[in-house]
């Protein structure tokens, strides 16, 4: 099945509109949990971006494509479970010393 | 010696598509037969897959009653075949409740999110050669990933229902999925790695030699793992503590009735059918086999396996939750690592 | 005379003719789009952490089906497969973990949420100022066409020219699995 090209702005487009999202989700919210999803969902942002590039990067003709950017994009999910793994972690840690996953309740730190 | 294919008897849904197609192009253009015959096609499946679901819950209330000494259903019916139809009448007369404090949203949609993924799974589960919706070059993966979504469904359904117990059948499905998926995921890698392909069409024509339960000495062994892995993925005993009843009363379902615990239901049944087809497609040659017709082969392997399913189901106590966990991690995960890398080995070495 | 065996039912897209199964898949690109940034935007929005992760959910899964349409099948399926049946059963294992009495609001006061959103949007203003003044060498490419999909393309990939960066993931993932267990274990 041939595939039909999106045009690359509209994807780079869509990869821009998720980041930021997320970044005003990150930004926004209070609940640990809730940063650590809007964190994903730049993450994913980024991997839109790549995929799209990787579609319009075939490489040298006659070639099988590089596909590099679709390469970068599996990286791209492997860091965000790895940091999925760590960030709940220390949410549990957090929670469990003060019983709470809102943020500003850790403010032990502050003079 | 096996049924030819460009026989009838052998053939029919090719035959029968053919037939419709042509009919349905003497007076709609051009893309308007293919959409008519796949919702055609869609409704189909469907309907199959509903009948099975009776007939899977007459065989195994039957079964494990004669393995336990009892006699099972015989009133509804001649030995009790009507049985299933009764139920299935009794859950849709039944009062449809949302419990008071539950999420509204999340208790409605968690049915369809956990009944969608298990009937999309056959749009790419072949019947026969050929014989599928689709055929997807990365098939085995997408089957195990749809599940990802009927996951979240019964997560859903544990948390929306403002129960401890739901909540606590909820937690656990969350546990015990996410550890039978890797052991389940690894060894569907093993036919994977000797067929050289994803595609469960392509799978199964690499068995056309040898089946791949009979490759010495990964091909038991995966396929023991993959099936112990699957019964915990689709919560059936001796792996279903998520809906224990002696302990946490029916677990996620809890506050379900009616036709929304129907569609729990059906969801159950049908990825139970799941397991069986994909250890067919998988391990056992798929729909090869003599005289028959592929589609008959095929559901009858299947069916094979469903019958082993119901029998562990009718044998075997409940695990205790430590006993899953520990099974999980410290048993099938590192047999299946190892037959993993046996099978990249024996792959490199026949080669 | 018999008609000819064909496939039970023709994917949609390989039977139309070309030009409806380009006006499709834009079709596809945008609603699947559309479907992301409202899951995005439920996110932010959402009051309860429950509901922020049923909108990721959505915007995960639509991910996946753009990356179908952009020709990456595999990854689409990895991204099901790890996103939504890992890392969200995890972060929905985690909100389960984390009872919280009362109704704390899951949102910042006023001026985190004006920080917040001035911040996106200088960061999308940015980034949009690039992407529609830059010259791209391809605005848009020949359909391409891929039988077998990108999975052995990518493995391809993964060992030869990536066979380091890889390496390094899966020490990244020990890592972050050691980490992830001594920083959770009961003390």
């Amino acid at each position: 099945m041939p595939i039909y090209p999106i045009a690359l702005q509209h994807g780079l487009i869509l990869g821009a509109a998720l980041f930021s999202l997320g970044l005003a989700g990150a930004l926004i919210k209070r609940n640990a949990i809730a940063i650590l999803m809007a964190i994903e969902l730049m993450l994913n942002g980024v991997n839109v971006t790549f995929v799209s590039f990787a579609q319009h990067m075939p490489g040298a003709p006659g070639q099988p494509p590089e596909l590099t950017g679709q390469v970068f994009a599996i990286f791209v999910i492997t860091v965000a479970a790895a940091e999925a793994a760590v960030g709940l972690a220390i949410v549990l840690a957090s929670y469990r010393l003060r019983h709470t996953v809102q943020i500003d309740a850790s403010s032990s730190l502050r003079g | 010696m096996s049924c030819p294919a460009d026989f009838f008897v052998c053939n029919p849904f090719q035959y029968l598509h053919g037939g419709l197609l042509a009919f349905f192009s003497t007076f709609l253009p051009s893309p308007g037969p293919t959409i008519v015959l796949t919702v055609v096609g869609v409704a189909f499946i469907t309907t199959v897959l509903a009948i099975i679901v009776m007939s899977q819950v007459w065989t195994e209330r039957r079964v494990v009653a004669m393995l336990q000494g009892r006699l099972g259903p015989n009133r509804v019916g001649p030995q009790g075949l009507l049985q299933p139809l009764a139920d299935v009448v009794k859950l849709l007369l039944k009062e449809d409740i949302i419990p008071f404090g539950a999420d509204r949203i999340g208790f409605v949609l968690a049915p369809i999110a956990v009944v969608a993924p298990a009937l999309a799974v056959w749009s790419i589960i072949p019947w026969g050669p050929g014989l599928a919706v689709t055929d997807l070059n990365v098939g085995v993966l997408f089957v195990l990933a749809l599940g990802a979504f009927a996951t979240i469904g019964i997560i859903t359904a544990g948390w929306a229902s403002n129960n401890k117990y739901a909540l606590l059948g909820g937690m656990r499905v969350a546990a015990q999925l996410i550890s039978y998926e890797i052991p389940q995921v690894i060894m569907a890698m093993v036919p994977v790695l000797l067929a050289g392909t994803m595609s469960l069409g392509g799978i199964v024509d690499a068995q056309a030699g040898v089946w791949n339960v009979l490759v010495l000495p990964v091909g038991p062994i995966a396929l023991v793992v993959f099936l112990v892995a699957s019964i915990a993925e689709v919560n059936r005993a001796p792996f279903d503590l998520p809906e224990a009843e002696s302990e946490i009363v029916a677990g996620f379902h809890i506050e379900y009735s009616g036709m929304r615990f129907a569609l729990f239901f059906l969801a159950e049944y049908v990825n139970t059918f799941t397991v069986g087809a994909l250890t067919t497609l998988l391990f056992l040659g798929g729909w090869a086999g003599p005289i028959l017709p592929p589609f008959v082969w095929f559901f009858l392997k299947t069916y094979g396996v469903f019958l082993v399913l119901v029998w562990i189901r009718g044998t075997l106590p409940r695990l205790r939750y430590d006993q899953l966990m520990e099974f999980a991690w410290k048993a099938l995960l590192p047999i299946s690592f190892a037959t993993l890398a046996l099978t990249a080995v024996e792959v490199t070495l026949l080669k | 005379m018999l008609p000819e065996p064909a496939p039970l039912v023709a994917t949609l897209l390989g039977a139309t003719p070309p030009m409806n199964a380009e006006l499709l898949t834009a079709l596809g690109f945008y609603a699947l789009a559309g479907l992301a940034l409202a899951g995005a935007l439920g996110l932010i929005i959402a009051s309860d952490v429950f509901h922020d992760a049923l909108f990721l959910v959505l915007t995960l899964g639509s991910v996946a089906g753009i990356f179908v349409i952009l020709g990456a099948d595999f990854l689409a399926v990895v991204q099901v497969l790890i996103y939504v049946g890992a890392i969200m059963i995890l972060i929905l294992f985690g909100i389960m973990l984390t009872p919280q009495l009362g109704n704390l609001p899951n949102t910042g006061g006023p001026g985190q949420i004006a920080a917040g959103v001035i911040a996106a949007v200088a960061v999308l203003g940015t980034i949009l100022a690039v992407i529609t003044t830059a010259t791209w060498p391809r605005a848009s490419a020949a359909p391409i066409d891929l039988p077998a999909g990108t999975t052995s393309l990518l493995g391809t990939s993964l060992f030869n020219s990536f066979a380091l960066p890889f390496e390094v993931a899966s020490v990244l993932l020990l890592i972050a699995m050691i980490g992830a267990l001594v920083i959770a274990r009961e003390p």
